[in-house]
């Protein structure tokens, strides 16, 4: 079983983190010492800085650590702040970059088609996938997209303590490209109803490193029950099937 | 130091270890209007504890937070029905002081209470307030442990809890949550009184809490708990194992401090 965390971070924060790993060195030193195989990773000037500078930085510095997979963030295509959407598709593809963060609240922007739709139209054909953090009544943003996205595999990680599942089931049950990240799925039981009723393959085992211990998410995946090749799916297999369908 | 000890490589591997049980003094089964829980009656909550290597649990189940007198009815079903697996807080709501006496008497006369939960958040009363006090003060008579929710919330922050620890110093106190957001003074306050104790749940996920709590008090004063079915004890579990701490001070948390405050050997088995 080889595990690909969906969601880890390295560089430091404006305001520090306890745990946070300052360096994409400490980064793989922490994932190897827990066994974590692979990570798709981000970097904190990515939404508090600007994506052109953090996406620039991830490519930089992760470039010795095989290991470690990059991850950019957009922005509204019409202010060009990342060049055209035809020069951001090229530059994913140079670089090798096959998931796209979007932090509509730290970049004061609407997630919506009016806004993302120009972009949107060139990476869901292309079957790229888009991350974001997602909790409480902004879920409302995220039903209002999908309803116009048609066949955007959204992965949502949610970051609420309380178990979001009356806000989530909906949207796994009518959406087949929207999945989770289990990093935030707390709730004890959590996980077998969901891959009971929508299947391991919704599911990415994400620890969402630095906000949460990322050892401690390896436990409730390991030994919730699930047959090993569900396990093996959301550890790893997932993550890594969806980023050979994309097209660069 | 690494982390992978060979108490964490055991519990990575097998999931729980017959050699460090778990004693999990937080925890509400049952349903709750603002939360789907999966499995939150009794045989789930028992299923959970198996799977996860939980030998007790110390329960207080929605239904007692919220209806008074009569929620702690499902408190006496499940310590009848499993008196070796679950022990139990009788809640207290000050909104009803009426009630307290009858609870005080059940709580000496029912094997398995282990004291009181009270939640001051929940409840919109103020641990300082007065209908609290007879409680407290049967507390410190009688050296029984209560359980708060604390939180950075001046109804049951750590001044108030302060207050409160200081005018009934023989009380047991847990401060559940270890007073959430106002972690420095609840570290403080437990660190000076020697019958305050924190109370992991929720605060074992802030990266470095556990660190900073067991360098500030000292592992033997921090209880482990959950909030089981909130949150997952496999989670939890490793967040205490995955911890920037000696093993020692893994099964104080998970097991020594509980077995030492509640003496486990003088409780209850089926």
């Amino acid at each position: 079983m080889q595990w690909f965390d969906c969601h880890a971070e390295f560089g430091r924060r404006a305001i520090p983190n306890a745990i946070q790993c300052p360096t994409v060195s400490a980064l793989a030193d922490l994932l190897g010492e827990i066994g974590v195989e692979r990570a798709l990773v981000t970097h904190p000037a990515q939404y508090e800085q600007h994506p052109a500078v953090g996406n620039a930085r991830v490519i930089e510095e992760i470039c010795d650590y095989p290991q470690l997979v990059p991850t950019w963030a957009i922005l509204p295509p019409q202010t060009e702040e990342l060049g055209t959407v035809d020069d951001f598709l090229a530059a994913m593809a140079t670089f090798e970059v096959r998931a796209l963060w979007a932090y509509p609240v730290q970049h004061r922007y609407l997630l919506n088609m009016t806004t993302i739709g120009p972009l949107l139209e060139t990476i869901i054909p292309r079957r790229i996938p888009l991350f974001i953090k997602v909790e409480g009544e902004r879920w409302q943003t995220i039903y209002d997209l999908l309803k116009d996205a048609t066949g955007l595999r959204l992965v949502c990680v949610t970051t609420a303590l309380w178990g979001d599942d009356r806000f989530f089931r909906p949207l796994l049950e009518r959406y087949p490209d929207v999945l989770l990240a289990t990093s935030t799925l707390f709730v004890e039981g959590q996980l077998p109803p969901l891959v009971k009723h929508y299947g391991a393959h919704r599911l990415l085992y994400g620890s969402s490193f630095p906000d949460r211990q990322p050892g401690a998410s390896l436990f409730p995946l390991l030994h919730c029950g699930l047959p090993e090749a569900d396990i093996t799916a959301i550890a790893g297999g997932n993550l890594q099937r969806l980023l050979r369908e994309v097209t660069l | 130091m690494s982390r992978m000890t060979p108490l964490v490589q055991a519990f990575l591997k097998y999931g729980k270890l017959a050699e460090c049980p778990i004693y999990d003094l937080h925890t509400h089964p049952d349903r709750f209007a603002g939360i789907f829980f999966p499995e939150p009656d009794m045989d789930g909550i028992l299923r959970s504890m198996d799977r996860c290597g939980v030998a007790k649990i110390a329960i207080a189940p929605h239904t007692a937070l919220l209806a008074p007198l009569d929620g702690n009815k499902l408190t006496f079903a499940m310590l009848a029905a499993h008196p070796d697996r679950f022990l139990g807080y009788l809640v207290f709501n000050p909104r009803y002081p009426e009630n307290l006496d009858t609870l005080l008497a059940r709580s000496l006369e029912t094997p398995g209470i282990i004291g009181f939960k009270i939640h001051p958040s929940m409840h919109d009363y103020p641990l300082i307030g007065d209908a609290y006090q007879p409680l407290f003060a049967w507390a410190n008579a009688h050296r029984q442990l209560v359980l708060s929710h604390t939180w950075a919330d001046p109804r049951c922050d750590a001044a108030a809890c302060r207050r409160v620890s200081e005018q009934y110093p023989e009380m047991i106190f847990l401060l559940g949550h270890s007073c959430w957001g106002d972690f420095e003074r609840g570290i403080a306050l437990a660190a000076e009184m020697p019958n305050v104790y924190l109370e992991l749940t929720a605060a074992e996920h802030v990266p470095g809490f556990i660190e900073q709590a067991v360098r500030g008090v000292g592992s033997a004063k921090i209880i482990f708990g959950t909030d089981l079915p909130w949150f997952n004890p496999h989670y939890t579990l490793g967040c205490v194992l995955f911890a920037d701490i000696e093993d020692a001070d893994r099964h104080a948390i998970l097991h020594g401090n509980a077995e030492r405050i509640l003496d486990i050997s003088a409780l209850p088995t089926s």
